[in-house]
């Protein structure tokens, strides 16, 4: 397998470092008596749980490294076969399956068992379902926290409340008693200070890609830089410090005037700026990307980025407010978002990174991202006169990859937008 | 008192142009019609508006989708494609209710915003956290949004009168409903199934004042029916609570042998247990309701203990012999509740078959074959004592 894409040694071995202290300490949290969170990426309360002592595990970060590994295929059939659907999320299968094949994460080594289930139940219906599997197959408390939706596109103070509330009534004593400690506001509020840090140097990373030539690729390299912000480090040194080198590393790259890397090197040329909506396919990861870049083609903003919480609007984790900020970081995350919102983010990211169009990749898994993209395709497309394409695939189960059947895609989608270009050049002014 | 003309009721329900309600509208000018997506919605709100609420539950195999398959991969269930298919029918409504069961209708909540910006789109956050002053609160609040909506101006204090009698004129359609699925349960062969879902369905069509006389006469001549019991197994149905099979499908089941006793189908229409309250705030009425009246339901969080416990209890109630599980095709909800559901079963000794479907599924005979094989399995291979 390739190695991690990040040209950049120091940000990436840092990256590794710490990825690699997290997994040992994992697998030797049960021996060190440290007790165990399983949750969810988007709204996550990662602040909350560091600040108990407690780790964090993310079942989907465990299913697309599997993927990543090759391991996923078995993991799902291995669900299927304890009866689960070939209809339903291939992320639970995933997980399930792990599980049920002795829970070895992707380190390669054991995961403990959770002392807690947080069902952070934001911008996801499947995750209540998943979790509700789980309890059945764990012996363990399990503690909801039911996220309103942003269906008017906008956060109200009675949503605010009910998130609060839930916070200081069922999650925080939750946590408590699993942990043994008291709740201690002040290492709350410290840690979201260096939340907020990592926040707007990771906003930075993001829109460094305004550039042309872009000198990141904001979703193939973007799904690596996300990991620290979106897992167990937002609200610690560690995370402000991954960021501060990745981002001194990007802004050489700018002043060299350097393109994003690639698996290959540095790309030759960028011939196509590109935004994407969903999430990438795992199983082949690697195949897709060259698919893009081996056509000149750069992704320099899309969603999948902004699942585990949008900074890009200005919101930060506040430590005068931690609760409040909690709740408005979960109700913020992009699959928390109304469909139109959603458009209008998009739109806006096609004129801000200077994108020549927007490609959608739906994954059959998926509801949460996948039901009204389409309709997202044609209302981006409306509004910003660029052409739009389509390309399907799963997260985590191999069978859903059809390469020849995306290259065909991709390939006419190129071809599109060069014959528009043509048609510009023809016709000026149109 | 004669039967209910079950072809025209029917009619109504499968009639993609809704021209009952364009009927009643005539009747009604300038009252609200609030459309409303499965699987529960607070009918009543729409009622105490002087309005009416109409269940917006799929077209069925009556209709050919091709606006709807624009908007949709082929991974996603059937139910959104036949709405957004007989959406123009819909033109006069005032708005629609889109509850929260599921990422697909939560999203379709967003797209109704853009493709039909003279309606009112309403997304009912149906509160996941039971305790009265947390969830409670919010759900109060959210109903207040809902009633505004509906009004288009705040409610008053002659609004909530009207909504307590909302909820008295409800409470006595659920009371029917209630001693209906009893006596279907006792006697399934006093009510046939294609009856029963007729009359249930068209609840989702009719003003519950025209509807509940239908409904009464029935009850009272249903009771009295002498028809003979055929020798049927007695199954709970589950699953089917948002995407409805055809009736044709649920004859086919009673056909294979298996007498369907309870169900899960047009859930929100028969899913509080006890009857609300009449009495003080109706708005806390409503939230009572959902929070301490409502029944299991795949969209609403329970810890799985509790699950399997009251869906064991809900199949001992029905002295069902065992359990269908009919889910519609990609519905999650459905599918990962009935692996959790089967484990329980299993575990008690209570045998269940499942299978899947769409709303347009019409060839019947790989159910049958389901069916029939479950209903023989149970009948002539009784489990060992």
């Amino acid at each position: 397998m390739d190695s991690i894409p990040m040209k950049s040694p120091s940000a990436k071995h840092f990256q590794k470092q710490i990825l690699d202290d997290y997994f040992d300490r994992l697998a030797s949290a049960r021996d060190r008596g440290q007790k165990v969170v399983y949750t969810f990426v988007p709204g996550n309360l990662t602040e909350l749980i560091l600040s108990f002592d407690l780790l964090p595990v993310y079942p989907e970060v465990n299913a697309l490294q599997s993927a990543l590994r090759g391991d996923s295929g078995n993991f799902v059939k291995r669900a299927e076969m304890a009866g689960h659907s070939e209809d339903v999320c291939s992320y639970v299968k995933c997980d399930i399956g792990m599980m049920l094949l002795g829970n070895t994460g992707p380190a390669g080594k054991p995961l403990p068992p959770p002392d807690l289930l947080l069902l952070s139940y934001t911008g996801c219906f499947t995750f209540m379902k998943w979790f509700e599997n789980l309890a059945a197959l764990y012996d363990c408390p399990i503690a909801l926290l039911h996220v309103p939706y942003q269906a008017e596109g906008g956060v109200t103070p009675a949503m605010t409340r009910y998130v609060v509330r839930q916070l200081e009534e069922e999650i925080i004593p939750a946590m408590a008693r699993v942990s043994g400690r008291p709740y201690d506001p002040e290492k709350i509020r410290a840690m979201c200070a260096l939340a907020a840090q990592s926040e707007s140097l990771f906003v930075r990373c993001l829109e460094s890609a305004q550039h042309v030539p872009s000198p990141i690729d904001s979703y193939f390299g973007g799904v690596f830089y996300m990991f620290p912000i979106f897992t167990a480090f937002r609200g610690t040194l560690e995370a402000v410090k991954y960021y501060r080198l990745l981002l001194e590393e990007i802004e050489k790259r700018i002043r060299e005037n350097r393109t994003a890397f690639t698996l290959e090197g540095d790309l030759p040329e960028e011939r196509y700026r590109i935004v994407v909506e969903g999430p990438p396919n795992w199983t082949h990861f690697w195949e897709l990307w060259k698919l893009f870049y081996r056509r000149g083609a750069v992704v320099v903003a899309g969603s999948y980025v902004r699942v585990g919480g949008i900074y890009d609007n200005g919101f930060r984790h506040d430590p005068d407010h931690p609760l409040e900020s909690f709740a408005r970081y979960c109700m913020g995350c992009y699959t928390n978002l109304s469909v139109p919102a959603r458009v209008d983010l998009l739109t806006r990211f096609m004129e801000d990174y200077k994108a020549d169009g927007l490609v959608v990749h739906s994954v059959k898994s998926c509801n949460s991202f996948g039901a009204g993209q389409l309709l997202i395709l044609k209302e981006v497309e409306k509004r910003t006169a660029k052409p739009c394409g389509f390309i399907e695939s799963d997260l985590v189960d191999p069978q859903y990859f059809s390469r020849a059947h995306i290259k065909n895609r991709l390939d006419a989608y190129f071809q599109m937008i060069d014959e528009r270009r043509a048609y510009h050049d023809r016709n000026p002014g149109h | 008192m004669t039967l209910p003309d079950f072809d025209r009721l029917k009619a109504l329900w499968e009639d993609p142009e809704f021209t009952e309600v364009a009927h009643w509208q005539a009747r009604h000018p300038g009252a609200p019609v609030v459309g409303y997506l499965p699987a529960y919605a607070p009918r009543e709100l729409v009622y105490a508006a002087g309005g009416l609420a109409v269940g917006l539950w799929g077209a069925g195999p009556q209709v050919e989708i091709i606006r709807g398959d624009i908007y949709y991969q082929s991974y996603i269930c059937r139910l959104p494609r036949s709405v957004l298919e007989t959406a123009p029918a819909l033109g006069a409504f005032s708005g629609v209710i889109f509850p929260s069961i599921c990422d697909v209708m939560r999203n379709l909540s967003g797209m109704w915003q853009i493709l039909f910006p003279h309606q009112w789109a309403a997304y009912l956050d149906l509160p996941q956290n039971f305790s009265s002053e947390t969830g409670g609160r919010f759900f109060h609040e959210t109903l207040i949004d809902l009633a505004t909506r509906i009004l288009g101006h705040p409610p008053d204090a002659a609004y909530s009168q009207r909504l307590a009698q909302a909820i008295a004129l409800t409470n006595r359609q659920t009371d029917l409903f209630r001693r209906l699925a009893g006596l279907r349960s006792k006697f399934p062969w006093k009510v046939p199934m294609d009856e029963w879902y007729t009359l249930l369905r068209s609840a989702l069509v009719l003003h519950p004042e025209a509807h509940i006389p239908m409904l009464a006469a029935y009850l009272a001549l249903a009771e009295k029916r002498d028809s003979r019991p055929l020798d049927h197994i007695r199954v709970h149905l589950a699953g089917a609570f948002c995407e409805q099979p055809t009736i044709g499908l649920l004859k086919t089941i009673e056909a294979s042998g298996c007498y369907i006793v309870s169900h899960d189908l047009l859930l929100g229409l028969h899913w509080f247990t006890a009857p609300l309250k009449e009495t003080g705030d109706p708005f806390e009425s409503l939230v009572d309701g959902y929070l301490n009246r409502s029944g299991p339901a795949p969209f609403k969080y329970c810890g799985p203990r509790e699950k399997a416990e009251t869906f064991l209890a809900l199949v001992r109630e029905h002295r069902a012999d065992g359990v269908i599980f009919a889910a519609p095709s990609f519905c999650d909800p459905s599918l990962l509740d009935r692996t959790l559901l089967r484990e329980a079963l299993e575990t008690h000794g209570i045998p269940s078959a499942s299978f899947k479907y769409a709303e347009n599924t019409c060839q019947y005979s790989g159910i049958a074959e389901v069916a029939g094989t479950f209903s023989d399995s149970i009948r002539l291979w009784p489990k060992e004592s």
